[in-house]
């Protein structure tokens, strides 16, 4: 057990990934057993990942539990002296054994499987195992350091961009000459693809300019804008750890909930200022995030529909209109009722203080159609009154909570203390 | 006799400058149109890459991610595919969930410039374009194609919704309840002393006359203005008596 070291979850209860890190094995109800290979009683049934760098092990947070108190733990892939599997017809529950230096002739950890996943979570962690992505990949384009006469001068940078795009050129060869040699070389075509384009953009932002300058912006620079502003929306999204159907089972629809709210946390603001979105925006968003790994309109909405009894930080709205959006939990009814009654108490008098569906659309960034209809809610909640006059809906605070009745029959209560100023 | 002074020195400093400028120049033309060969070099590997190993790309995560973060940077759009080039090389799903996700992006990345109300006719050029991009013969999509991808987005609710004005269709896809658009106009309304009419909006906020005369109309149906036809140069006028009665 000492082989695993305690791990972060995401906000939703997922693996957090280092930065290259990718998710390449999942499976579900794994446990895990000791080197006495007795099953430990905190370690029943979680969930279990592997992934370029380390093997993972959780169970998911309980709904409305703090995530950093779900177990989770992984393993530095490096530690690992050998894996096996084993499987046989009369033992139910197929296994994976695992060997450390320390003990190369015992394993001393045990992950049992209760899902059909061990043969493909076996292999995956083979073919991390194999590759050792934790070593550092090495430098393709070198730099030659050190003086020499034949790189001084005017004439010397020229020669030395010429080498280097020489160098740029043969990588491009080399990276795409096999399978190996492309996986290797990724970061570096990244990373290169990452430079060459924002200097071809800020090339064609100083040529655009010098257009516009002389007649007005041509139509191709213009065109060619939108294409790179359309790709724009595809960097730095990407999802290293997609949760698909044939890896997650029964559990699908959950692990993408999770996801969805890790997503969203991280990228709502870019996109929305109100903290909502409509989920046809997050379809596109989400899917592009995953590249090829689509998931369809429906198992989206059925992850949507899951993030509230998961208890994760966002929940699915929708209008009467038919319009479904995805909300942040911090605009749930109460608490913009609230936010709604500290705007009319920083007004002078809360008797005569009120706010309409314009003046809340314009504090809180909303739309007018949003703050019309929780403006409605906080009424019915009974945070607010309404006041309708040939001007429009105004709404007060509710003070009828402070009034008592009096009933005749009843002993005499003494009077009500007015609400403070 | 001494020399670096007057007009020649000057003369020749410029001469000097004049061609370390050119030499610079020279180098960030060779340079930009190297990145520029790379950059096609990239995209064209990595779809003949696609093609070659098609199967260990789909069996191993790992390099699946990583071959989209390229198709991505590379500016290659892994779902452009050709009612399945693309599709069909790495397993992606129905071409019309393809399609569709297409579309909600030509919609995102046009929104600052529309409002999110764009034609028919645009947006398919548009995603011929974008899909022409990945630099096989397209096969061309209709605008039935469009129609049934966005039928096939109907369990998001509604999201999008096609409209027609006059002979045009268009694709709205900022539902009233995420547009913003509601609240600016009620805010130049107060500029115009409660009085609005579509060519004024218009010049004022930049927009089309469909998005002027759709917000216009969203909030007359509400009751917040009142539109008087009968005007002197025949424009209708909103008025807005919460406005109006403000300012008294």
């Amino acid at each position: 057990m000492e082989q695993l070291v305690p791990a972060q979850l995401t906000s939703a209860g997922r693996a957090a990934l280092e930065e290259d890190e990718t998710q390449v094995a999942t499976a579900t109800r794994v446990s895990l057993c000791d080197r006495n290979k007795k099953l430990l009683h905190e370690c029943k049934e979680g969930m279990l990942a592997v992934t370029t760098h380390h093997v993972w092990w959780w169970t998911p947070p309980q709904p409305g539990r703090n995530p950093d108190e779900a177990h989770a733990m992984k393993l530095p892939l490096q530690r690992i002296l050998k894996a096996e599997a084993h499987s046989s017809l009369f033992r139910r529950e197929p296994r994976i054994d695992l060997f450390f230096a320390s003990d190369p002739s015992a394993p001393l950890l045990r992950f049992v499987f209760r899902d059909n996943k061990c043969a493909e979570v076996f292999e995956r962690l083979q073919t991390s195992l194999a590759r050792k992505n934790w070593e550092k990949p090495k430098q393709v384009v070198k730099r030659e350091s050190g003086f020499n006469t034949q790189f001084a001068g005017v004439g010397g940078v020229m020669r030395r961009q010429q080498q280097e795009r020489e160098q740029t050129a043969n990588l491009t060869t080399e990276a795409f000459s096999d399978l190996k040699q492309l996986l290797d070389s990724a970061s570096e075509i990244v990373k290169l693809a990452d430079r060459f384009s924002s200097a071809i953009s800020q090339n064609q932002a100083k040529a655009q300019a010098a257009a516009a300058a002389a007649a007005g912006g041509s139509s191709e620079t213009v065109e060619r804008k939108q294409e790179d502003d359309f790709f724009a929306l595809l960097n730095d999204m990407g999802i290293a750890n997609p949760a698909t159907k044939r890896a997650c089972g029964s559990r699908y629809h959950e692990e993408l909930a999770r996801e969805l709210a890790d997503f969203l946390a991280k990228h709502l603001k870019r996109h929305s200022a109100t903290g909502a979105i409509a989920l046809t925006d997050l379809y596109c968003l989400v899917n592009r995030a995953r590249g090829t790994e689509l998931i369809s309109p429906n198992d989206l909405y059925q992850a949507c529909i899951l993030m509230k009894p998961l208890g994760l930080n966002f929940v699915l709205k929708t209008f009467e209109s038919g319009v479904s959006v995805l909300q942040s939990i911090s605009l749930n009814d109460d608490t913009v009722s609230s936010r709604f009654v500290e705007l009319l108490r920083d007004q002078n008098d809360p008797f005569t203080a009120r706010i309409n569906a314009v003046s809340v659309a314009s504090a809180f960034s909303l739309s007018l159609q949003l703050a019309l209809e929780q403006l409605k809610t906080a009424e019915k909640l009974g945070y607010l009154c309404r006041d309708e006059t040939a001007q429009g809906v105004d709404f007060y605070l509710n003070l009828f909570e402070h009034v008592q009745i009096y009933d005749e029959e009843a002993p005499p209560v003494p009077p009500p203390v007015p609400p403070s100023h | 006799m001494r020399r670096n002074v007057g007009v020649a020195r000057a003369v020749r400093a410029r001469k000097e400058r004049d061609a370390y400028q050119g030499k610079g120049a020279e180098l960030n033309r060779a340079n930009l149109e190297h990145f520029q060969t790379q950059m096609a070099a990239f995209k064209r590997e990595l779809e003949n890459f696609a093609v070659k190993h098609k199967k260990q790309i789909n069996k191993d995560p790992e390099f699946r991610n990583k071959f989209q973060n390229m198709c991505s940077k590379v500016g290659v759009d892994p779902l452009a595919s050709n009612k399945g080039f693309w599709a069909e090389v790495l397993g992606v799903g129905s071409f019309f969930y393809e399609l569709g996700v297409q579309i909600i992006h030509v919609c995102l990345a046009t929104r600052d410039a529309n409002g999110g109300i764009i034609q028919f006719e645009d947006l398919l050029q548009y995603l011929r374009r974008i899909r022409q991009r990945a630099g096989r013969e397209t096969q061309q999509i209709s605008e039935e194609d469009v129609q049934r991808a966005i039928a096939s987005l109907e369990p998001l609710g509604n999201g999008l919704r096609t409209v027609k004005v006059g002979p045009r269709q268009m694709l709205v896809s900022v539902p009233m309840e995420l547009s913003p658009d509601h609240t600016t106009v009620l805010e130049a309304a107060q500029t115009h002393a409660g009085v609005l009419s579509i060519p004024v909006v218009q010049r004022d906020l930049g927009w089309s006359q469909e998005r002027a005369a759709r917000v216009l109309d969203a909030l007359q149906a509400q009751g917040m203005t009142w539109v008087d036809k009968q005007t002197k140069d025949g424009v209708p006028a909103y008025e807005f008596p919460s406005i109006q009665l403000n300012l008294m």
